[in-house]
């Protein structure tokens, strides 16, 4: 009898969709609640196909979610899952150890959360076990894969395991583990979950097993793109297999165009067309968001970044008069060649006063302190959590030596765009 | 970089031209200035276009190639770096920089010039149009001196910098706060909508397990309330089944045992008996049902007797409907108030920590922490003013000290100076003394006697005398002019004799020869003769030579001599060969004709010594006119040259005589005036050797007047400059105190701002300042507590109210309320009233009922009892009939029957429940029990019972209600997606808030820091420039305005022209024509600027000279051929006259090209 299971992970329900702007207020809807119709696609299927499990190798929610709501909706679908026959078997991940949700679970049949203790569930049947163990804390630098209990003999034995799996710089804290220490222990799957990007790491053979991340159903932001997957497993004469299958509702894209040529705004306005075209090309069936990066002459950059809501707006008109179900994010701005090539205005004294400013402005305490102070006022009108954000503590860190900033650069990329505004020629001509 | 030509192959309307720029001036000034004059339409425009086409690129839009045959190229040959290079361009998208071969070219060869520029910043930075320099003109009048600015625009070429600063932070502004948009703050104000929205919304998992408790908990407190409940109500039902069992089971037991006193009736026909039994049994149904009806209307009459009064509390339905409805709602805001609650703790813990990190400890109210709108925008202001005041004033105390330095120095240069006097005494000597030229005199005179002496060493080295000999020769007396010329007839005369003579001899001498060649056979004897004839004849040339020359008289002698010798020798060698060759047959003839010859020869030699004799007198008399031996002249020509020699010596001495007096009178007059201008000098404190001549002293005067007039001129420049730095030092300080002043003004203003807000008052500033960036949170919280504590007192005061309304109604209706529910909260109280009334309002519908019932059944009962009558009647007609038995006997026989069935089965029915009630299984024991019954005691009991039961049901509905408030909800908790969308929504303005933040961040730190880098630039370019914007602004204004500087002003250093009076006057005051020229000197000094540092094109002028008149357009060009000698300077013109202006302002200066002629 085949034993027939879905692996999914990271499932982030309820987190936002940081790539959509309210220009796209027609994705909207779509969008708002993208990370659960991802899920409901992943349940639908399960109960359509009739599989035996459901498996979610960790981060259910934001660690940041703070609304049971997401965790009464959580345990709603397993609850159809368990009258479906199918049987939930999840490990926590680092953002569920951090989340203070604690779904309705006692309440749901057909359901295991593994605790941070290794356990097993049985398919007596099938002769499948099913080992996991769940984060205890939101950080564990330790490798978690030795406590995980011996391969059933005679079994088929399929790891679940929240990990960063090592070579994935920047994710050390999140149970390091190797392709070889997984092979070794002896199971013939793994699923893993914690990267967002889907990917088999290894493939199963006789004597080796298969190492699976399924990816995020639901990428968020122009650092996971792609469409949304999730792994369909079969376990069959003690062999496994697996297919995937779609589930993401909106697919965000970028898409790289070359503009080497450009000399000029006017240019870059006349290859609209070639954007609209380059966007397309990169969309997939589903609603799509999509970043055309241009890549363009360094010192068309500052002056092309004045008029990018213009450029957005024709690239998108140019989208919409071809395919519907398309958005353009916003453009993205790649320059090529010498950063120092990218003097705004081309005059020569605006120049000098942008040299000056880049050899000796960071030398002026009084005038960093002055400009910090005026950024500090507006910033202090924000929300907290929108002053915290990268793009705009960065400007400040920018400001502060001690921090690591190099005042002088960003001064003069901040002077080149005003510099730009004023010579007001900008991305015109040049030899 | 420098234009050499421009080739407009095919261009425009050009076809094969080309534009040779030629410079013009001397070879080692040559001079760069190119007019280029072409009327309207000829092409001026297009020359402008076309050199920027060359260097940038051909746009796509260009219409330069509408008249062309092919396509468009245009090209140069240039200097650039003084590289020669050659470079076309055409209009491609790419290689389209080519050769003269069309060959694309690997390199940018103007790749130097345009480094750092795009076209229009190219064409503004290069190029000055007339509206360029009308609005450069208008900007420098609207009294924008700032040096900064009018520098930047100089060099840049781009203008209103500060108005394109103020655009931008205007952008910055617009950012944040821009009205009909989505600015940034309607975007935070959105998202703080939509924070609240989903606090209002969110459900925490402690609220959601607290809930879930809570729900817990009432289920089992309803639970318990209904058990109890059920409990004493089956309690009531027992005692109640109890009372209610014994008198009717008396009543019906009693009819029963009468039934059994019943008897049969009398036996009828069966049709009779049938027909009588049909009415019998109809009457007594009929009386049956009379019977029942009536039962039951006495029951209901009883019932209805027994309804107590109509409750009063119904005359107060409304009141108590309004006081209910009241009640529901203070309850619901009672289960808000945790929340409220909760609120108002947030809000003053916000309060708190804002107060603990603006480390304000205010005793007072926090909800009163806050500024009315008018105290923070009046100490935002101040704050703001306060950073400017104190910026101002350390500038203006830097400024002061900075004067303070530069007035010691002006003080400091001014005590070095050595004194200066008056050169004025000097320079009039000085003047008096070269009113006559001496030197010049002296010159002239001594030039003249100079000039006479060489003359009479001419004279006397022609004579061969030396010139010392002059004095002799003046004084010699020679023969005149007449005595001369007769001796010179005769001398003439004696040297023509000598001549004839001369010549017959040399007839003679010929014919000699002629005989000689004859006698040539006779060998060297002829030879011989030769010689001798010609050694005679040499001789007497040398004779004659000697007379016609020079030779002395010795000479001539000696001359003679052998002259007479070598004919002699020749006549005897001939005789010796006559002898020695008498074999030649016409030696005779030979012989004659030279003897023939030699007679004639010695006549003719004595003729000549006769004539020579006379020409020997004749010398004779001429040597008598000579002196002596030492003369190095002779004969006639050197009587002629003494004569000659003599006059000239006679006239230069003469001339000498005068000169040399004169001479003496000069060097005499030189010397008073060497002593006077000595004295002079010694009194202008200039000591002059006594040995120094008058030329060397008026050097020195001249040059002593020159050192006082230079001193004078320090010093005045120097005490003009120590009174400006002084003025300078006045104006900053005066300025100095007057900031000091404001500061005072606004600690004071400051201190009546702070003393009308709750701000302790001695609250530093900064920390003010710290307050006011937290006041909206402040006041956010404040808000949130006022709401939140209003909502509190609110809800105290409603429950307060409905308390008092409740007593007042009270009162005033008279309803009396239990004991318990005395002091109770008023929702009891209420509910209890509104039970009661609900009660009395059912007692009252009840009641109604019964009447309403009783009504009918009196109906009913009339209609039965008239129903039994007819019957009655139909049966006496039977029983009539029948005779003997009586209609009462079998009326009662048959009542008794149909009794008989009824009781029994009433009785049945009671019996069960009377068993049930009592809990017997017999009658007996039912009867036995119920005489044993104590019917007071259950009552008493009832009544303790349904006390009970009212509480409990009470009970039962509070936590029923409760529970079902909590379970609902509980319900209410899903797992709804609306938070979701709400943190999407929010997700989207937050990025779009992201951008525009970035952006405000980026434009004002950019246009800070260029504000910032604007300062510095002016520092770094002011001097250069300035020095080169004066030069050529002295020159455009003809000297008037001679110089440039600054002088500080309200928005820092402020440009100021000083006229040649040294009057300054601000830039604003000039007049329009020379505020453009102003502006185009900065531009010109801004080009040069640029141009020491990198390869410039050439400066382009368009149009620029035709709105002035001839005077200024004239100076304006001789400016620019002094620019023109660094660099190359093109002006486009399509005025003719302004060729003519040039031709007269600036000849030999400029090239014209014109675009009208033929290339």
């Amino acid at each position: 009898m085949a034993f027939r299971f879905i692996h999914t992970a990271d499932l982030h329900l309820d987190s936002p969709l940081k790539a959509l702007r309210r220009r796209n207020a027609d994705l909207a809807d779509a969008v708002g609640v993208a990370t659960r119709t991802a899920f409901e696609r992943i349940v639908e299927r399960a109960i359509e196909d009739t599989v035996d499990a459901l498996l979610i190798a960790g981060d259910l929610y934001d660690g940041t979610t703070r609304d049971v709501s997401t965790g009464l909706y959580l345990a709603d679908c397993i609850r159809r899952l368990g009258a479906a026959g199918v049987h939930t078997l999840i490990v926590l991940g680092n953002h569920d150890a951090e989340s203070v949700i604690k779904p309705p679970f006692a309440s749901v049949d057909h359901l295991t959360v593994f605790k941070p203790k290794a356990g097993t569930v049985r398919f007596e049947e099938v002769q499948v076990a099913i080992h996991g163990a769940s984060f205890r804390d939101s950080q564990v630098p330790d490798d978690m894969v030795s406590g995980y209990p011996e391969p059933v003999p005679g079994w088929v034995n399929i790891g679940l395991l929240h990990t960063s799996l090592g070579g994935y710089a920047g994710h050390a804290a999140y149970a390091p583990t190797t392709p070889a220490r997984l092979t070794d222990k002896g199971y013939d799957y793994w699923g893993l979950g914690h990267v967002h990007k889907s990917q088999v790491v290894q493939e199963g053979r006789e004597d080796r097993s298969w190492i699976v991340y399924p990816g995020i159903p639901q990428g968020r932001d122009m650092g996971e793109t792609g469409p949304g997957r999730a792994v369909l497993g079969s376990v069959e004469d003690g062999r496994v297999a697996i297919e995937w299958f779609d589930v993401g509702p909106v697919v965000l894209e970028r898409v790289p165009v070359r503009l080497p040529d450009a000399a000029s705004i006017d240019d870059v306005r006349l290859e609209v067309r070639t954007i609209a075209e380059a966007v397309i090309g990169a969309a997939g069936p589903e609603q799509s968001i999509i970043r055309p990066e241009l890549e363009v002459p360094a010192f068309l950059v500052p002056a092309l970044h004045r008029v990018r809501d213009e450029l957005l707006d024709l690239v998108q008109t140019n989208v919409l008069a071809r395919a519907g179900r398309i958005s353009v994010e916003k453009i993205g701005l790649v320059a090529a060649g010498e950063a120092r090539d990218s003097v705004e205005g081309h005059n020569e004294t605006l120049m000098e006063l942008t040299g000056l400013v880049r050899d000796h402005a960071a030398g002026d305490a009084d005038l960093v302190a002055e400009i910090a102070r005026d950024l500090d006022g507006v910033l202090s009108k924000l929300p907290a959590d929108v002053r915290r954000e990268p793009e705009l503590d960065t400007p400040l860190t920018s400001l502060e030596p001690d921090r690591g900033g190099d005042v002088g650069a960003w001064l003069e990329t901040a002077v080149r765009e005003a510099a730009a505004a004023i010579a007001g020629t900008g991305g015109e001509e040049r030899p | 970089m420098r234009l050499d030509t421009l080739e407009l192959v095919r261009y425009g309307h050009f076809d094969g031209r080309t534009l040779e720029f030629r410079k013009a001036g001397p070879a080692d000034r040559e001079i760069d200035l190119q007019i280029v004059y072409g009327p309207n339409e000829a092409g001026k425009s297009t020359i402008r276009e076309a050199i920027s086409d060359l260097l940038f690129r051909v746009k796509p839009q260009s219409k330069m190639t509408f008249a062309v045959r092919d396509v468009l190229k245009i090209g140069a040959r240039a200097t650039v770096a003084q590289v020669p290079v050659e470079a076309y361009r055409l209009k491609k998208n790419k290689e389209d920089l080519v050769d003269a071969q069309d060959r694309p070219l690997r390199d940018n060869p103007f790749a130097a010039v345009t480094d750092g520029f795009d076209r229009a910043g190219f064409e503004q930075t290069f190029s000055v149009n007339r509206k360029q320099l009308e609005s450069g003109g208008e900007l420098i009048l609207k009294g924008e001196g700032d040096l900064g600015q009018l520098l930047f625009a100089g060099t840049s070429g781009l203008q209103g910098l500060p108005e394109k600063l103020s655009e931008l932070n205007e952008r910055a502004s617009a950012i944040w706060s821009r009205k009909g948009g989505a600015s940034a703050r309607v975007l935070v104000d959105a998202i703080k909508e939509i924070d609240q929205r989903i606090r209002e919304l969110q459900t925490t998992q402690g609220a959601y397990d607290g809930k879930r408790r809570e729900v817990d908990r009432l289920a089992a407190a309803f639970e318990n309330a209904r058990t109890d409940y059920a409990a004493v109500d089956a309690e009531i039902r027992r005692v109640s089944g109890r009372l209610n069992a014994l008198n009717p089971y008396r009543d019906k037991l009693r009819v029963l045992n009468e039934l059994d006193t019943l008897g049969a009736g009398e036996t009828a026909s069966e049709e009779e008996w049938e027909r009588l039994a049909r009415i019998v049994n109809e009457l007594a149904g009929l009386e049956a049902r009379l019977g029942t009806t009536k039962e039951t209307k006495e029951a209901l009459e009883e019932q209805h007797e027994a309804t107590p009064e109509a409750d009063p509390i119904l005359g107060f339905r409304d009141a108590v409907g309004e006081l209910a409805k009241m009640a529901e709602k203070i309850r619901e805001q009672r289960l808000s108030r945790p929340k409220r609650e909760t609120e108002a703790d947030d809000a003053r813990e916000t309060i708190a920590r804002v107060l603990r990190e603006l480390d304000l400890e205010i005793g007072a109210d926090a909800a009163n922490l806050a500024l009315p709108t008018r105290a923070a925008g009046t100490l935002t202001d101040l704050l703001k003013k306060r950073v400017e005041l104190v910026a101002s004033q350390e500038t203006a105390e830097q400024e002061v000290e900075s004067a303070r330095e530069k007035l010691d120095e002006a003080t400091r240069t001014l005590g070095s100076l050595p004194t200066a006097d008056d050169p004025a005494a000097l320079r009039a000597i000085l003047k008096a003394s070269r009113e006559r030229d001496l030197s010049a005199d002296h010159r002239d005179a001594s030039r003249a006697i100079a000039g006479r002496r060489e003359e009479i060493v001419l004279a006397m080295k022609s004579i061969g005398l030396s010139p010392d000999k002059a004095d002799w020769l003046n004084g010699f007396d020679l023969p005149g002019t007449d005595a001369v010329e007769r001796l010179e007839l005769r001398l003439r005369r004696a040297g023509e004799e000598v001549g004839k003579l001369e010549a017959e001899r040399t007839q003679q001498v010929k014919t000699a020869a002629a005989a000689e060649d004859d006698l040539k056979s006779l060998g060297e004897v002829v030879v011989l003769s030769d010689e001798a004839l010609a050694a005679a004849l040499a001789s007497r040339d040398e004779v004659v030579r000697a007379l016609r020359g020079n030779l002395s008289a010795e000479r001539v002698e000696d001359l003679r001599g052998r002259l007479a010798a070598s004919i002699a020798d020749a006549d005897r060698i001939f005789e010796e060969r006559i002898r020695n060759a008498d074999r030649l047959g016409d030696m005779n003839a030979a012989i004659r004709s030279r003897d023939r010859a030699r007679f004639t020869g010695e006549r003719i030699s004595t003729d000549l010594e006769i004539a020579q004799r006379v020409l020997q007198e004749v010398e004779n008399d001429v040597s008598s006119f000579v002196p002596d031996g030492s003369v190095g002249v002779s004969g006639l020509l050197g009587i002629r040259a003494l004569i000659a020699a003599q006059a000239v010596v006679r006239s230069a001495l003469a001339k000498v005589a005068t000169c040399s007096s004169e001479l003496q009178e000069i060097t005499s007059a030189a010397s008073e005036w060497a002593a006077g201008l000595r004295q002079a000098m010694v009194e202008a404190g200039r000591a002059v050797s006594e040995d120094a001549k008058l030329s060397v002293v008026q050097n020195l005067a001249e040059e002593w007047i020159g050192t006082l007039e230079t001193r004078g001129r320090d010093h005045a420049l120097a005490e003009a400059r120590t009174t400006e730095a002084e003025l300078d030092l006045n104006r900053r300080s005066e300025k100095l105190a007057r900031l000091t002043s404001d500061l005072s003004d606004w600690e004071t203003a400051f201190g009546e701002a702070i003393a009308g807000t709750w701000i302790p008052a001695e609250t530093p500033p900064g920390q003010v300042s710290d307050i006011l960036a937290r006041l909206p949170e402040l006041a956010e919280a404040r808000a949130n507590l006022r709401t939140a504590v209003h909502r509190l007192t609110r809800m105290d005061e409603d429950a307060s109210t409905m308390a008092e309304r409740l007593e007042a109604f009270l009162d005033a209706s008279g309803i009396a309320i239990p004991g318990e529910l005395a002091g109770a909260d008023f929702a009891m109280v209420i509910d209890h009233l509104r039970d009661r009334l609900d009660i009395a309002r059912e007692r009252n519908q009840a009641a109604k009922a019964l009447a309403e019932r009783i009504d009918a059944l009196e109906d009913t009962i009339s209609t039965l009892g008239q129903q039994i009558a007819d019957k009655r009647s139909e049966v006496a007609d039977l029983v009539e009939r029948f005779g003997d038995p009586s209609f009462s006997e079998l009326s009662q026989l048959v009542r008794a029957g149909i009794k008989r069935h009824e009781l029994q089965e009433s009785l049945a029915a009671h019996s069960h429940a009377v068993m049930k009630a009592l809990g017997v299984t017999t009658v007996e024991e039912a009867l036995a029990l119920m005489s044993a019954t104590d019917e007071d005691g259950l009552r008493a009991e009832m009544v303790g019972l349904e006390a009970d039961r009212s509480r409990l049901n009470q009970e039962r509905d509070e936590s029923g209600r409760a529970h079902a408030v909590a379970s609902a909800e509980f319900a209410k908790m899903t797992g709804s997606d609306e938070i979701a969308r709400l943190i999407q929504q929010r997700e989207s303005l937050k990025v779009e808030l992201i951008d525009q933040i970035q952006d405000y961040i980026r434009i004002r730190a950019g246009e800070r820091a260029l504000n910032w880098a604007l300062t510095r630039y002016r520092q770094a370019n002011k001097a250069p420039m300035l020095e080169a914007a004066g030069r050529f602004f002295a020159r455009m204004t003809d000297g008037r305005y001679p110089e440039l500087i600054t002088q500080p002003g309200n928005k820092g250093d402020m440009l100021v022209a000083r006229e040649g009076t040294g009057v300054l006057k601000d830039v604003d005051a000039l007049t329009e024509g020379t505020s453009h020229q102003l502006f185009l000197a900065l531009r010109m000094a801004g080009y040069l600027e640029l141009a020491r540092d990198r390869q410039a094109p050439p400066l382009i002028l368009d149009d620029i000279l035709s709105s002035s008149d001839e005077k200024r357009t004239g100076a304006m060009l001789e400016a620019l051929a002094d620019l023109a000698e660094e660099v190359q300077v093109i002006v486009l013109t399509h005025h003719a006259f302004v060729l003519d202006i040039a031709q007269r302002a600036v000849e030999g200066r400029h090239s014209v090209i014109r675009l009208d002629e033929a290339a």
